[in-house]
Order: structure tokens, then C-alpha cells, then sequence
């Protein structure tokens, strides 16, 4: 097989940790080559930057270039943003410069039926003669904070133990930027489009060995290879936590009416057994993706260990109790000298509210959040609990005391939890008030400060655990 | 993705049984006849009871036709079931050109009746399908796929996801079931697709699941072929 000689621990590495890009198509303009160039040195990009356009001498205050060609010193990465007609000329120039691998963001290959397949082909092909690969065409970028990548605003710069590898660069944005504001961090994102040269199977084998990274994260459509794409995933998922988001899961191929068999083994249900065979997570949805990432990242898994939950809102807790048993998370049995300590701080009566723990809102906020503080104690020192959820919906507490105030009060008070045996899960809801926003961002953000996982309603929380327990 | 369509074949039960044959799979005692006289002298060969099934490429779901009748425990019964085969056929307006016999088989008992298919997936291959069988398939979907090549215990793993798996494992004082040989029968039959890639489709259904030692045993089967 030819591929089996082709570079692809060398090509990814150039792909994310280059020493030297040329943006083929950089310009001074507003368009996707001035911004790729622009967010690279916003980034913190330290290597050479080439901008390649024939029609300008300097771009954003660096030596530009006619063609790849005139570059004076070695390219590992080239950053293709030219018109598609174009495109395969310049794959030619990037193999005779020797450049390890190129990203090609020029879209209308496939769209262009048979004539675009043909075109596609022939890149492949040279590319090859020059042990050169290709990621896209159709794509938007890479972001990688250790080493400055970047193809957004908005992005985080602290590097964290994700990857993402996403078909769709609309989905690539998402996971970058609302994954920031969530406090996901990556090693790196990759907007993959059509795969013609490295494929969903060469993504799974360099990440499955890549030390940057513990956990993978995949959006796909379509696969090439299956067999290939089968055991790069079952190697991948033996050693790291894979969770794959699915796109065209109902579209099913011509259904069979000629056998039982047919009938019942649509797309869905062989995708669903691939999950199963090879221990990957399927989510179905951006949200969920989210959520499970920022859960994989953020809670430890603790074997045989519980849940517990203290919060205002009487009814949000009937509600939680009821969706705990719908995604298969276990309430803690709390043992008796908890239960009478809950008792004696006057939360629980009677042998009720003991867990999950209903405290309004006057209760928490009550003494700088100190009875709050001793709940959360007592809980984290039972000996069942692995997991304690809080949720504070805010708009309540604001009509006790200055919310600001009071919430970063009832944050400090997190502090005597032994975090190496209980995991905190936040949840901080509210009514989509932009001034309450603001706190509850910057709530958020000191949560996060302590490593501490935190969503919108508790159902989120709550799947978030179930990813990790259940998994 | 590939739309063009595919030019298929559909084996018929004689034909799928001897690719089945092949392969060590395990089948109950059979004979293709094409008239009367020849079914009576094939079931005095076998042991009663009997099982007639009519052999036609226009009919898929035979039972539906009344193309099925089982439990026959003379001579005559089988003669009358001969008669009853081709009048039921004619009802729905199969014409008798088109049916090309009737099979006489030994009715096998046992504690379940199980599908076991194939489905060829144009990016994966060979799908196993392993499923709570016969009629009722469609009806409840209690399957479990496994996307070949599989391991012993990958199988084993799908038995146990079926939901109508305490069906073979003693529910309610039931009989336990022959579960090795259903994984046995299972890895035969995915070593069969992923050899032959001209199987598009398998249907086992059923498979009759004996009790503990005493195996499984396809009693009908349908192959669907790449032309």
C-alpha cells in the first residue's frame, strides 16, 4: 500500500507545531487570508510567518512573496486560501519547496462533481510524489494555543487536554469559542472538510499517541474507509476517551425489503454498535458535546462513589432527584452521623431533606453563606459522596443580598472541600437578565479559576456526571 | 457516498442452505420436492413431525401467504398440507408457474428461536445482526448489531445486550439455552460474509436455540448475492 510509506507523525506535527507558515493568499484586506494572518500573530505564532501574494511586497508589516517558491528559508505548513481554480497549482509549488503539510481552505471541489473529484485526485497525487499531505480542502483552520494557531477571536490561550477534529468548520467555531466560555480547553482543534489525503483514521492514530492529549473529541458526516477508521478507533479509545458527535445519523442508504436482517440495520444502528463495540461516547447534539467534553475534562471518575446535591429551589430538587434515575446516576445514602449533623445545622427534619438538600434562598445566603459552607462539608466528608452538585439560582438569592457579594462569599466557602475525593459540579442558573449575566460570568469564571466545572441548568450537570460515571 | 443501485440476486432456501452447508453451519434435516408424490416418499424418510414450506421468488414473507405449515404428524397430514400450500399461494394470486416446489424439513423444538443475519455496509462491510427471531422481528427489534470481524467475546457481549436475553438465560424457569452454540453459529456466519464478498444480505430466521449441549440449528435461510 502507498499510504503506508507517507509521512503522518511528521505531517501533523508540521500541521500544529510548525516552525515556519506560509499563508498562501495572505493580504492586508478584511478577507480569510488577511484574517488567518492577523489572528497568527495576535496569537503569539513564534515561528516565520510567509505571506505568499504576488500582488503586494509587504502584509501586515512582514515581506511578502510571489509565490512559495521565492520563500528564502525552509516551510513546514502551508496555509492555502486562494480560489479553487488556483489551488492546484499551488499544491504543485508547496511540493517542489519541500512543505510537509498544507490546510486547504479553498472550497468547491466537490461541488464541482465529476471535474472536481478529478481535480481532487491529482492533488492527491502530487502531493504524494512529494511526501507532502493535505488536510481539507474545504476548511477553516487550526488552533493550537501552545504553539499560537489560531482561527478565531474569541479562543482561549491556555492549552488544556482536548482535540477536536471537526467535518464541519461551523462546528469547529462553536467548540473553540463556546467551549472558552464554558471553560473547555484544548491541546488543539482542527477543521478537517472533505478528507481527500489525511482522513478521521489518520486524526485517531496521531492523537491516540499524542502526550498533549487525553481526551478526543470528533465531529464526522462520512468516512472513507471503514475498516481502517473501525481499528484506528478501537486502538484510540483503548487509550483515551474518544466522544463522537455524529452528523447524518438518520439518513439511511437504500433500505432492504429482501431480508429481516436489512430491515432492521439501518446507518443509525450500525454507528450505534461501532460506539458500543469500541468503548467511543456518542453524543447527538453541539450542547451535548460541550457538556461531555467539559465534564471528561473536569471531573475524575471515582469508583463505587455517589452523588449529592444542595441547592434553593424545592421543586428544581424534586426535578433533579427524578432525572438522577433517568441517566442512571445514584443519590448517596448518607450515613447516620451525616444525617444528623444536617440535622443539627437545622437543614434537614425529621429524616427528611437529607439528599438531595432543598435551601432556599435566605438560608444560603444566611451569614455570608456560612450555614452553606458547613452543608457542604458534611456532605464532602461522607464517606458515599464522590460527586457534590450546587446550584444556586441566582435570581432568588438577589433579593437577600448583593449578588456579587454573596455568591464569591459562598465560592470561598468551596474551599474545605477535599478535592482529591469529591468532585464540585456548579450550576449556576438564572433568568437571561444581561445584568445577572455579568455576575453569574464572573462567578463562572472563579469556579473555573478552581477547576471547578460549571452549567446552566441542573439537568446539564447532571449529564455531565452521568458522561463520566457511566462511561 | 455510492447510489448507484446495486443488481442483486436472491438465493432461494435451497440454495442459501447448501452456500450454509459449506460452511458446517448446522440445518435441520430437509428435501426440496417438486411434486407430491415426491414430498410423501421425502417425509417417510424423516422424522415426525414435519415442517412444508413453499419455495417461491416472488414471496418473501412465506408464513404471511399461509406458504408455511408446520407441525405435520402423518403421512396425511403431509399430503393435505401439500394441497393447502398451493391453494393459499393461488388465494393471493401466486400463479403455480411461479411456485418452484415445497420444502419438507424435521420440525425442530427448542427454547428460542433466534435471527442471525448479515448486513454488508458500504463503509463498514459485514454487519452481524444477532436477534430475538421469527416472526415478530421487525415487530419488537431486539437486535444487536457488531460490525465484523467480531471476537468470541464481542459476540458474546451482543447476546447479552439483547433485551430478550433472560429468554435464554432461565427467565421464569425456562429451559437454559445453548448460548455457545449461538456464538459459535454467529462467527461462522461472519467468517462467511467477510470471505465471500458477494453477500450483500443473510437471514438465519429462525435459528432454533436447544437447550444447554444440545446446539443451535438453522431451519431457514435467505441470502441475498452481489450479481
Amino acid at each position: 500500500m502507498e499510504s503506508a510509506t507517507l509521512p503522518l507523525q511528521d505531517s501533523l506535527k508540521a500541521a500544529f507545531k510548525p516552525n515556519s507558515i506560509a499563508i498562501i493568499g495572505a493580504s492586508n484586506g478584511p478577507r480569510l487570508g488577511g484574517a488567518e494572518m492577523r489572528l497568527l500573530i495576535h496569537s503569539g505564532f513564534k515561528g516565520e510567518i510567509y505571506p505568499i501574494n504576488p500582488k503586494e511586497s509587504i502584509i501586515q508589516g512582514k515581506q511578502a512573496y510571489p509565490s512559495i517558491l521565492d520563500v528564502p528559508g525552509p516551510v513546514d505548513r502551508a496555509s492555502i486560501i486562494v480560489p479553487a481554480s488556483k489551488v492546484l497549482q499551488v499544491v504543485k509549488e508547496c511540493g517542489e519547496k519541500g512543505v510537509k503539510v498544507v490546510q486547504i481552505y479553498s472550497a468547491g471541489f466537490g461541488e464541482m462533481g465529476q471535474k472536481g473529484e478529478q481535480i481532487e485526485r491529482e492533488m492527491v497525487e502530487i502531493a504524494h510524489h512529494y511526501q507532502m499531505r493535505i488536510i481539507g480542502p474545504n476548511c477553516i483552520g487550526t488552533y493550537c494555543p501552545s504553539s499560537g494557531l489560531n482561527f478565531t477571536k474569541g479562543a482561549s490561550k491556555e492549552t488544556g487536554n482536548i482535540a477536536f477534529v471537526s467535518q464541519s468548520g461551523g462546528i469547529a467555531f462553536d467548540m473553540v469559542t463556546r467551549g472558552h466560555i464554558m471553560g473547555i480547553h484544548y491541546s488543539k482543534v482542527i477543521s478537517v472538510g472533505n478528507c481527500i489525503d489525511l482522513d478521521h483514521s489518520d486524526y485517531l492514530e496521531y492523537l491516540a499517541d499524542d502526550e498533549e492529549t487525553e481526551i478526543i473529541g470528533f465531529y464526522i458526516e462520512s468516512v472513507r474507509n471503514g475498516r481502517k477508521f473501525v481499528k484506528a478507533l478501537q486502538k484510540a479509545a483503548s487509550k483515551k476517551t474518544v466522544v463522537i458527535l455524529k452528523g447524518g445519523r438518520t439518513a439511511s442508504g437504500s433500505q432492504s425489503v429482501a431480508s429481516h436482517t436489512g430491515s432492521v440495520a439501518g446507518d443509525f444502528q450500525i454507528w450505534n454498535a461501532l460506539f458500543k463495540q469500541t468503548g467511543a461516547i456518542p453524543v447527538t447534539s453541539i450542547e451535548e458535546m460541550l457538556i461531555t467534553l467539559l465534564s471528561q475534562q473536569k471531573i475524575k471518575r471515582f469508583v463505587d462513589k455517589k452523588i449529592a446535591i444542595v441547592g434553593n429551589g424545592g421543586g428544581a430538587t424534586v426535578l433533579a432527584t427524578d432525572y438522577c434515575e433517568e441517566v442512571n446516576i445514584e443519590l448517596a445514602q448518607l450515613q447516620p452521623k451525616s444525617a444528623e449533623k444536617l440535622t443539627s445545622l437545622g437543614v434537614a427534619e425529621n429524616g427528611r431533606n437529607i439528599n438531595p438538600i432543598d435551601m432556599p434562598a435566605g438560608q444560603l445566603a444566611a451569614e455570608e453563606g456560612k450555614l452553606f459552607g458547613e452543608v457542604v462539608k458534611t456532605l464532602c466528608e461522607d464517606e458515599e459522596v464522590g460527586y457534590l452538585l450546587f446550584h444556586f439560582n441566582l435570581i432568588p438569592i438577589m433579593n437577600y443580598m448583593d449578588l456579587e457579594n454573596i455568591v464569591q462569599k459562598m465560592i470561598e466557602k468551596l474551599k474545605v472541600v477535599d478535592r482529591t475525593k469529591t468532585n464540585l459540579i456548579g450550576v449556576l442558573r438564572y433568568n437571561g437578565d444581561p445584568e445577572v449575566e455579568n455576575i453569574r460570568f464572573k462567578a463562572a469564571k472563579l469556579l473555573e479559576s478552581q477547576g471547578i466545572p460549571v452549567f446552566s441548568t441542573i439537568e446539564q450537570g447532571l449529564d455531565g456526571i452521568s458522561s463520566v460515571v457511566n462511561h | 457516498m455510492e447510489t448507484a443501485e446495486m443488481q442483486t440476486i436472491i438465493l432461494n432456501e435451497i440454495e442459501s442452505r447448501q452456500l450454509l452447508e459449506d460452511q458446517n453451519i448446522n440445518l435441520n434435516k430437509y428435501a426440496f420436492t417438486r411434486t407430491k408424490e415426491e414430498a410423501v416418499n421425502q417425509a417417510r424418510t424423516m422424522q415426525f413431525p414435519l415442517v412444508m414450506k413453499v419455495v417461491s421468488p416472488v414471496i418473501v414473507h412465506k408464513s404471511d401467504f399461509g406458504g408455511v405449515q408446520v407441525g405435520l404428524k402423518t403421512v396425511e397430514e403431509v399430503e393435505q398440507a401439500y394441497d393447502r400450500i398451493y391453494e393459499n399461494a393461488a388465494r393471493k394470486g401466486v400463479l403455480r408457474n411461479e411456485i418452484e416446489g415445497v420444502v419438507v424439513q424435521e420440525m425442530i423444538e427448542g427454547v428460542q428461536e433466534i435471527l442471525v443475519g448479515i448486513k454488508r455496509d458500504p463503509i463498514f462491510g459485514p454487519v452481524l445482526v444477532i436477534g430475538i427471531g421469527g416472526i415478530f422481528v421487525e415487530l419488537f427489534k431486539d437486535v444487536q448489531l457488531g460490525i465484523c470481524p467480531l471476537t468470541e467475546e464481542d459476540v458474546s457481549k451482543m447476546i447479552e445486550g439483547l433485551k430478550g436475553f433472560p429468554l435464554l438465560n432461565g427467565f421464569r424457569g425456562r429451559k437454559q439455552a445453548d448460548v455457545n452454540a449461538l456464538i459459535s453459529l454467529s462467527q461462522k456466519v461472519s467468517a462467511m460474509a467477510m470471505e465471500n464478498e458477494q453477500i450483500v444480505e443473510m437471514d438465519l430466521n429462525p435459528v432454533i436455540l436447544k437447550e444447554n449441549g444440545y446446539g443451535a440449528v438453522a431451519v431457514d435461510a435467505r441470502i441475498v448475492l452481489k450479481q
